[in-house]
């Protein structure tokens, strides 16, 4: 199998098309732009009016009081829709040129023709390109872009869009809700186990272009769902925001794993709110990699509803020089006999900043639930900071909860016997910190794991002098 | 330079508590509280330490805030924390314990850990242990457990002809004793055992 | 590729102290041929295990004086460097690395030494040794020292100098926490590794794993000197008297 090609030290996915868009929206939102991105995608008055509300609630929310400072955000200053060709291509060759020539550099092809099921890639704001290979129809499984969902699967779309994160959640929901573009739309039926990975890729192209995809998957009793994704972005001298919005809900008995591998380049602000709904005997798991961006405050989250169900947050954070990963989980049981585990893993160097931020609530009434929190943070030098900030809220005295945190650099003693072996010294930190996250970064798609090991040896060869 | 331990009783709220550790310095601290109580430590001095051992078993029915620091400010100081609590029906007890590091700090090993108790149906606890780290050559780690009376261990004791209730007060005791033991008055160890007794 | 013919180790007027101003060693000469077998003797708090640390550069300690490898002063080598040249240590009490495999390891060591070689070839020698040791190979998969009983950490740590096929091979308290059968089974890998060229540097305070390996030269420190040279009738003054008197 071939493998994905790897970058070189420098942030090799930093590149752009010249411009390339059939309509381009004004900068900056209002009220008239969410009507005008209602208008060109042709969407039925029932989302029309999600919207509009959803604007309302977006200009009357104040930004979140805790957590890192985003006060050099200015909505106004970002474009909200493009939309690269008139309509999808239904097979790769008919993508236009230079478009094909993007995902040429990310990878896709081979991805495809491998081992994939099927490929939705979005370029700016809408899925310009996708494939769902016969099995998955045949199977009943509904995997396209979250646009055309609306189109053709209205009922379906309606009875859950909105459901697990309503746009009053926080206030990038609200924004998410009133522009969103893109993402993706999964329903797997009852009983149907979808084996291979369904993956995407995401792009932000133009300057000051805003990413707002939407995703929303629905497993049906007893069925299986993994969906990975991996994000680049091209570098800029002005901010770009992504906003994404991530609904997962898992029905009786069913299983759905979302892997995301995160590396936008350091002048994005990446503020997502992805949350699960758990039915009984049902499980979720999140793995999530937070590689690039400026800021990235990101909590996958589980709800678990139903008697038994079951939520795990895999996490893994790396912060360079002036980003900071605020990252995360939040676990709420409601029911008995849930668990939950988060097991975090960050590393931060040359000023980055990690925080772990996470909640494990159990409600009143969850009896015998079960909650097992391990973070742990390695701080490579003394010019970067690590912190947890841990709530444990428990109203039911009948189950357990666990959480340790531990900070610490690369131990002397490690290093001193890595070398004694022959390892020079940049080597030996990377085996170390690679060895760090080994537990989550085995629970990631191959490619996604080989390139992750690749990143971080690179970034920790280089701060060695 | 060793300092004898300290020991506190707080059974009305008040002001913070605070300590400052000089260099070379030693503090130990117990503690024992029925009510909301705040306590800030900092190790000022190179090579200073703190020792804390607390048992928060607040009044029945109350809603208590007990919030403690471990500040290091300079290098190779040295901090554990050991906070147990009991909760009773109809009691909520929030706990927020922050161990900060300052970047001068290198050197420094700072262990906190809360372990909770719940002994009813609406005991409630609320649990934020905090780590902020500016410096990166250290040891630092901080743990968080909460957990009803062992069903095991009650069947256990009344295998073994004790009664729910007296097994019941055996665990708890069990549980608290290593703090409780650690103040050297017997009549201060008796109260405590008694407001236990009482809940 | 270390050559296997013959090599020189030695350290002359060689003062280790520790960062904090201790001193441990004090001004020790002692020579290192690679054809012979040495046992380094002496009672705790001797400074044995201090001049394997020093020989590797462990950061721990300051040392004065010279340390020359085939005549070449390796005393300003960071410890990467010295191993490549060819010395090896195996710890007393190694080190768990969560996340770093027993094989990561190797392969990775193996190639910073001697160059790159292809992974299949690499495996069938890794696990030939491993089984000459009788290691599970279900270990090399794991993190190294991660969870290891005793036993087999001096193994892992032995199969390593295997591999790796120093000039000269220190090794630390090998024989401690091991059982009859454990200690035949190092006593053979060590004779192996001295037919194959190596020089062996055994520290040790007792007679156990000496009666399996043939020593050629016995030095002993007691606090910090060398106070004693001698051939392997020394090994049984030391059992039948101990240290007393030398």
């Amino acid at each position: 199998m071939d493998t994905l090609s790897l970058p070189s030290p420098s942030y090799a996915f930093g590149f752009h098309s010249a411009d390339v868009h059939a309509y381009k929206s004004k900068k900056g939102l209002s009220q008239a732009i969410v009507e005008d991105i209602a208008f060109q995608k042709q969407e039925p008055s029932w989302m029309r009016m999600f919207r509009l509300r959803s604007f309302d609630v977006f200009m009357k929310k104040s930004m979140p009081g805790w957590g890192p400072s985003l006060s050099k955000l200015t909505f106004n200053d970002f474009y909200y829709y493009l939309k690269p060709i008139e309509s999808q291509a239904a097979t790769w060759e008919k993508l236009p040129k230079d478009i094909k020539e993007t995902y040429d550099k990310i990878g896709i092809p081979e991805m495809e023709k491998k081992f994939l099921s099927g490929v939705s890639a979005q370029y700016e704001s809408e899925v310009v390109y996708k494939s769902v290979q016969k099995t998955l129809t045949k199977k009943g499984v509904i995997f396209l872009d979250m646009d055309s969902a609306v189109h053709k699967y209205p009922e379906l779309v309606r009875k859950y869009f909105g459901t697990v994160i309503p746009p009053g959640d926080n206030k990038f929901a609200a924004l998410n809700s009133s522009v969103w573009s893109g993402g993706s739309f999964i329903y797997v039926p009852k009983g149907v186990k979808v084996e291979l990975p369904l993956q995407a890729y995401f792009r932000i192209n133009a300057a000051h272009m805003g990413q707002f995809e939407r995703t929303l998957i629905i497993a049906d009793e007893g069925s299986f769902v993994h969906y990975a994704e991996g994000c680049t972005a091209p570098i800029y001298s002005t901010d770009s925001l992504h906003s994404a919005v991530v609904e997962v809900i898992v029905k009786k008995g069913a299983r759905v794993r979302y892997t995301t591998v995160q590396n936008w380049s350091t002048n994005v602000y990446n503020l997502v709110t992805k949350r699960a709904w758990v039915e009984e005997e049902g499980t979720m798991e999140w793995v999530d990699g937070n590689l690039g961006s400026k800021l990235t405050m990101k909590y996958p989250s589980m709800y678990l509803v139903g008697r038994k169900a079951r939520g795990q947050v895999l996490s893994i954070a790396y912060a360079g020089a002036g980003q900071i990963q605020d990252a995360g989980a939040k676990a709420v049981h409601v029911a008995s006999e849930t668990t939950s585990e988060i097991i975090s893993k960050s590393i931060c160097r040359s000023g980055g900043r990690t925080s772990y931020r996470g909640l494990v609530k159990m409600l009143h009434g969850a009896k015998d639930a079960k909650s097992r929190v391990v973070c742990d943070a390695l701080i490579i030098d003394d010019l970067s900071r690590s912190d947890t900030y841990p709530t444990m809220d428990i109203q039911e005295n009948s189950g357990s909860m666990e959480h340790e945190a531990t900070v610490s650099k690369i131990s002397d003693e490690q290093l001193l016997y890595l070398t004694s072996r022959g390892i020079r010294g940049g080597e030996a930190q990377s085996m170390i910190a690679n060895g760090f996250i080994e537990p989550i970064v085995k629970e990631l798609p191959l490619e996604y794991a080989v390139e992750l090991n690749r990143l971080i040896g690179l970034q920790m060869q280089g701060s060695v002098g | 330079m060793e300092k004898k331990a300290k020991y506190l009783i707080i059974n009305t709220p008040g002001k913070k508590k605070t300590y400052v550790v000089s260099e070379k310095e030693t503090l130990r601290l117990v503690f024992f509280s029925t009510c909301s109580f705040d306590l800030d430590i900092t190790l000022t001095g190179r090579l200073s330490r703190a020792d804390v051992v607390g048992l928060v078993v607040p009044k029945p029915h109350t809603d208590i805030v007990v919030r403690t620091v471990q500040k290091h400010a300079d290098t190779n100081t040295t901090s554990t924390l050991l906070v147990k609590s009991v909760v009773p029906d109809g009691t909520r007890v929030t706990f927020e314990g922050t161990v900060r590091i300052e970047k001068q700090a290198s050197g420094s090993d700072a262990y906190q850990r809360n372990e909770t108790m719940l002994l009813g149906d609406t005991a409630h606890i609320r649990t934020t242990p905090i780590l902020e780290i500016l410096n990166n050559d250290v040891k630092c780690t901080h743990g968080a457990t909460a957990k009803p009376i062992p069903e095991n261990e009650l069947l256990y004791l009344e295998s073994r002809g004790i009664s729910r209730k007296q097994a019941h007060e055996m665990i708890v005791r069990g549980f608290i004793d290593n703090v409780v033991l650690q103040f050297p008055d017997l009549k201060m160890q008796k109260s405590m055992y008694n407001d236990i007794h009482l809940i | 590729m270390p050559d296997m013919k013959s090599s020189t180790l030695s350290i002359s007027k060689l003062t280790a102290k520790t960062i904090k101003g201790k001193e441990i060693l004090h001004d020790v000469s002692l020579l290192f041929d690679s054809s012979k077998v040495y046992a380094v003797m002496g009672p705790n708090g001797s400074g044995k295990s201090t001049l394997a640390y020093v020989f590797m550069g462990s950061p721990e300690y300051k040392a004065e004086g010279k340390i020359q490898l085939d005549g070449k002063n390796i005393h300003d080598l960071s410890t990467d460097a010295r191993a490549r040249l060819g010395i090896f240590l195996s710890y007393q009490s190694p080190v768990a690395i969560p996340g770093v495999t027993v094989v990561n390891l190797l392969r990775t060591a193996y190639q910073a030494v001697h160059g790159a070689m292809s992974i299949r070839l690499f495996m069938t020698m890794l696990r030939k040794h491993a089984k000459e040791l009788r290691i599970d190979k279900m270990l090399l998969e794991r993190s190294i020292h991660d969870g290891f009983s005793g036993g087999e950490k001096k193994k892992i740590e032995l199969l390593q100098a295997l591999v790796l096929k120093p000039k000269f091979a220190i090794f630390d308290e090998i024989d401690t926490g091991l059982d009859v059968d454990a200690l035949k089974v190092v006593a053979y890998g060590i004779n192996k590794l001295k037919k194959a060229g190596t020089g062996v540097i055994m520290i040790t305070h007792y007679k156990r794993l000496l009666s399996y390996i043939p020593v050629d030269v016995v030095y002993v420190l007691a606090q910090g000197r060398v106070v004693k040279t001698g051939d392997r009738k020394l090994v049984l003054r030391i059992e039948q008297k101990g240290y007393v008197g030398l």
